[in-house]
């Protein structure tokens, strides 16, 4: 499309000789160039830190920005558009100051969280909107490919008004790509949306991704991030909490201790049993009968749950984890 | 918070652990933060619930807990009626012995006349913020999925529309008899003796609250846009009032022409308090009696009441 | 609609602004508006012995309702709505996250107030001055171009230019208005009819700054008849110059703040 030089692609040598500058910003593989820098970026309400002193760099490939809702996602994401202004440290974009260049925007595209669009646009003409701003030169063919990429198509000559929420999701998508962004930021793009829409976002995420873009995705949802990105960046209460691989991060989740809570015919008997298990650090009941044991390592425990429920004839009613919520995984991450 | 280990017996089969024991499981960590839990705690009723709704949406139209710029035109309006309540009280108290200090430099009546754009402002201040927002933003089917229904939401809404405007409408009048009952040589005896005036200014501040808030929240129920229910309030009440004017002076005459006084808010308002404290006025125009402009007055809230309900409350 | 699409490439924003303001409930308010004056003159039209039309067009309908009440109103409406609307529902990052000067943006945004302003303010003068001159003499009426009496003709001219003078003044400060607060449509109405009206009887010197005493200082000026004065008129060049240093300071001050303003 662009006669631009592309950024480094996935494909590049992992390790091999570093280029000019080591980095060693949190997030970043080593070696690779950041096509997002935040460094020590901060904002402030008034009295509420919405983020604190974050720092972490974003390089080619697909990352997810993870944390739970009213974390600093959003906040985070708009000051690297240039939406907001950081109220301490900076936010860099391909070398960019984020803020007051509109240049920058050449090489940036933003879904943003807002579900509102234009509702008197049809989805066109709101995709070649966005192609005549980007000073595209076809904006109708520009338009006409992206709305393509994400199977609008038939849909692009209804009113934006009358869209679903996925249909709304996936049209931003395209109004975002429209003119073939380096670095594209997506918040939350899988809200709202069903599960072949979600399919086809995450095919399209990671597409992109591989093409060698720089796409940053957040989410609140665990298990939708692995999906799409093994390098996940994690904001918990406005503070970088983890990034780097996610299967990194998650072993140091299943090292963490865990409890388990347990309901069955006979919780005494399992209890007996649970106790013997190498798996198992303490077991104790609670006020409602229920079992609740602490693990320290959770596969095996689950295995072993069913199996001594199975030897000594006893009846399992429920299996939860006890803080398995995603606050507090997040919490274990913290607490690292 | 009930997260189950999709491999294992979840919550509600019975599960045994048969099924699964033996097969590995496919991938742990499997989060999901639905972040609900059932609420256990005491019930307080409708009532309560309607209550809720009349607080926050006080607060809501009155910008609390939202920055500067969204409460400086309530707090600049609130400090304009002040000032008009308070320098007559000044004036009486510092220069009035010097004349017949029965006569009062500012009578209720003109009073009220003078504060009345200030009311009407404040009423498009108000009333667009009390339904708009909630049409806008799609929050009504959450409202009405609730324990409170269509009718209560109007109520509250109304409640809250006529509570906040009584602030503006009736405070200021009995600060206003306030002072100066209370530079009277005797204030308790004054209070006594003047308690009339007291009644009038509840019958006038009540029903002027209720009569701006019910036709604001009237029309603020055909927008979402909060801007363009300002504007019609304000364009209604200045062109119905030029239109009630030429229209007197050119074409009507005899009843319709003392009639058509209703057209205009501002005159209505007029013709009700001037009539009210000082029925023996050579006021041309104010010719009706002050209880026929408070059944006007009447039939415009029950009308704005009557289509609220029809836009709310669907046939069913 | 061919010439809407054409229209789109060189000016995106102005026509996204056209689209949104035929989209919504605002026009239909401010023609609602426009059409006030064809009512006042239709009820002139009842009884026409206190006045001579020329006097109830150029006093009532444009120094007393128009100039003062229906014009400030229309354009505020519309003005405050074209990034007011934007900032209110969000969607102001889909103009300014793209490569186009903020300069560009304000400058599109008020012509397309101004697209839709104009003809509608200034329909209503029209209908109104053309109901009005058939009706004086019929057949006079009928012959004159665009339908309006040869000796009303000055005062619509007048009307016309400093109406339109009008508009452009108030659109400009007002999109500015609605940049820096939020509710600008208010402050607006509360500007114009209580500044404006009750402030600037007390207080002659408010004049210096009211938009509507340029507009009736242009318009009597350009009419030029004794018996149609106002006090403290400006002179219709300094009336002119007054107002567009206000428009240039106005659309300097929304690029400004365009620039500076966190987005949520």
């Amino acid at each position: 499309m662009s006669s631009r030089t592309a950024p480094p692609t996935l494909e590049q040598p992992l390790a091999g000789p570093a280029p000019e500058v080591a980095t060693t910003l949190p997030g970043l593989i080593a070696g690779r160039q950041p096509s997002i820098v935040v460094d020590h970026a901060s904002k402030w309400y008034g009295d509420v830190v919405a983020v604190s002193d974050v720092t972490f760099g974003v390089g080619p490939g697909v990352t997810a920005l993870l944390g739970p809702n009213g974390a600093g996602k959003s906040t985070l994401l708009k000051m690297m558009a240039g939406l907001l202004a950081a109220s301490s440290g900076n936010v860099r974009i391909l070398d960019e100051p984020a803020r007051g260049k509109p240049g920058a925007y050449r090489r940036l595209g933003l879904v943003p969280e807002q579900e509102y669009v234009y509702p008197f646009l049809t989805g066109r003409e709101f995709v070649r909107l966005n192609a005549l701003l980007q000073k595209l030169p076809d904006p109708d063919a520009a338009a006409e490919r992206v709305i393509a990429t994400v199977d609008m198509t038939e849909a692009a000559k209804r009113k934006l008004g009358g869209y679903s929420k996925g249909m709304r999701q996936r049209i931003k998508v395209a109004a975002a790509l429209v003119h073939d962004p380096d670095v594209l930021l997506m918040d939350e793009p899988l809200n709202g949306t069903d599960p072949v829409q979600r399919a086809g976002l995450i095919a399209l995420i990671k597409e992109l991704g591989a093409a060698g873009k720089t796409v940053l995705v957040s989410s609140h949802v665990l298990v939708e991030v692995e999906r799409f990105a093994e390098n996940i960046i994690v904001i918990v209460n406005g503070k970088l909490a983890a990034a780097g691989d996610y299967r990194a991060i998650r072993d140091k989740i299943d090292a963490h201790d865990h409890a388990v809570r347990i309901r069955a015919d006979q919780p005494r008997r399992l209890a007996a049993a649970l106790i013997a298990e190498p798996s198992t650090r303490s077991v104790r009941l609670d006020a409602d009968e229920r079992l609740v044991a602490e693990t320290s390592d959770v596969r095996a425990f689950y295995r072993a749950v069913p199996a001594c429920a199975r030897r000594e004839g006893v009846r399992l009613f429920e299996v939860q984890a006890a803080d398995e919520s995603l606050t507090s995984v997040f919490a274990y991450l913290v607490e690292r | 918070m009930t997260t189950a280990n999709p491999n294992l017996g979840s919550p509600g089969l019975g599960a045994d652990g048969t099924t699964t024991a033996g097969v590995e499981p496919a991938r742990y960590g499997e989060v999901f933060d639905r972040g609900y839990k059932h609420y256990e705690g005491r019930r307080l009723g409708r009532g309560q619930a309607v209550w809720a709704l009349v607080r926050y949406s006080i607060k809501r139209a009155m910008g609390i807990k939202k920055s500067w710029t969204a409460k400086i035109i309530p707090i600049v309006l609130y400090l304009a009626v002040t000032v008009i309540a308070l320098i007559p009280i000044a004036i009486e108290a510092f220069i009035g012995d010097r004349f017949n200090s029965s006569e009062e430099i500012l009578p209720y009546e003109a009073f009220f006349i003078m504060i009345f754009v200030i009311q009407s402002i404040f009423v498009a201040t108000i009333a667009p913020e009390m339904l708009c927002g909630d049409r806008r933003e799609n929050v009504l089917p959450l409202y009405f999925s609730r324990a409170i229904t269509r009718l209560d939401y109007l109520l509250a809404k109304l409640g809250a529309a006529a509570l906040l405007t009584l602030t503006i409408s009736f405070a200021p009048a009995f600060v206003l008899w306030l002072g100066r009952q209370l530079l009277a040589d005797s204030p308790l005896t004054a209070m006594k003796d003047n308690a009339g005036d007291l009644g009038r200014i509840v019958i006038a501040g009540v029903l002027i609250a209720f009569y701006l808030g019910a036709g604001g929240l009237m029309i603020s129920s055909f927008t979402g846009r909060a801007s363009i229910a300002v504007a019609i309030i304000v364009i209604g009440f200045v062109v119905l009032e030029a239109l009630m004017v030429i229209l007197r002076e050119n074409v009507l005459d005899g009843t319709a022409r003392s009639y058509s006084v209703f057209l205009s808010p501002a005159f209505t308002v007029a013709g009700l308090v001037t009539n009210l404290f000082d029925p023996d006025h050579q006021e041309r125009m104010l010719d009706l009696e002050a209880w026929v402009y408070a059944s006007g007055m009447g039939v415009v809230i029950l009308l704005a009441c009557a289509i609220m309900y029809l836009r709310y409350v669907p046939d069913e | 609609m061919m010439a809407s699409t054409l229209l789109w490439r060189p000016f995106p924003v102005l026509m996204l602004t056209v689209r949104q303001f035929l989209g919504g409930r605002a026009v239909q308010v401010v023609t609602a508006l426009s059409l006030v004056p064809v009512l006042f003159a239709g009820i002139y039209l009842l009884d026409t012995t206190w006045t001579t039309p020329r006097e109830f067009l150029a006093r009532v309908i444009f120094l007393e309702l128009v100039a003062p009440t229906l014009l400030p109103i229309s354009v505020l409406i519309l003005a405050t709505g074209a990034l007011g609307n934007e900032l209110e529902d969000r969607t102001l990052p889909y103009l300014t996250l793209k490569p186009v000067g903020r300069l560009r943006i304000v400058v599109e945004k008020l012509g397309g107030v101004l697209i839709v302003a104009l003809p509608t303010v200034l329909l209503g003068l029209l209908v109104a001055f053309a109901l009005i001159s058939r009706a004086e003499d019929p057949f006079v009426g009928i012959a004159s171009n665009l339908g309006v009496d040869q000796s009303l003709a000055p005062v619509l001219w007048a009307a016309l230019v400093a109406g339109a003078a009008g508009v452009v003044a108030f659109a400009a400060i007002f999109i500015t208005v609605s940049l820096y607060i939020p509710r600008a449509l208010l402050t607006g109405i509360i500007y114009s009819f209580v500044w404006e009206s009750l402030l600037g009887r007390f207080l002659p010197g408010i004049r210096v700054v009211s938009v509507r005493h340029y507009v009736q200082s242009i318009f009597v000026g350009l009419l030029d008849d004794p018996r149609i004065r106002i006090d403290n008129a400006f002179s219709p060049s300094v009336s002119f110059v007054t107002l567009e240093v206000a428009c240039l300071i106005a659309v300097l001050l929304a690029t400004w703040r365009l620039r500076r303003m966190n987005l949520e």
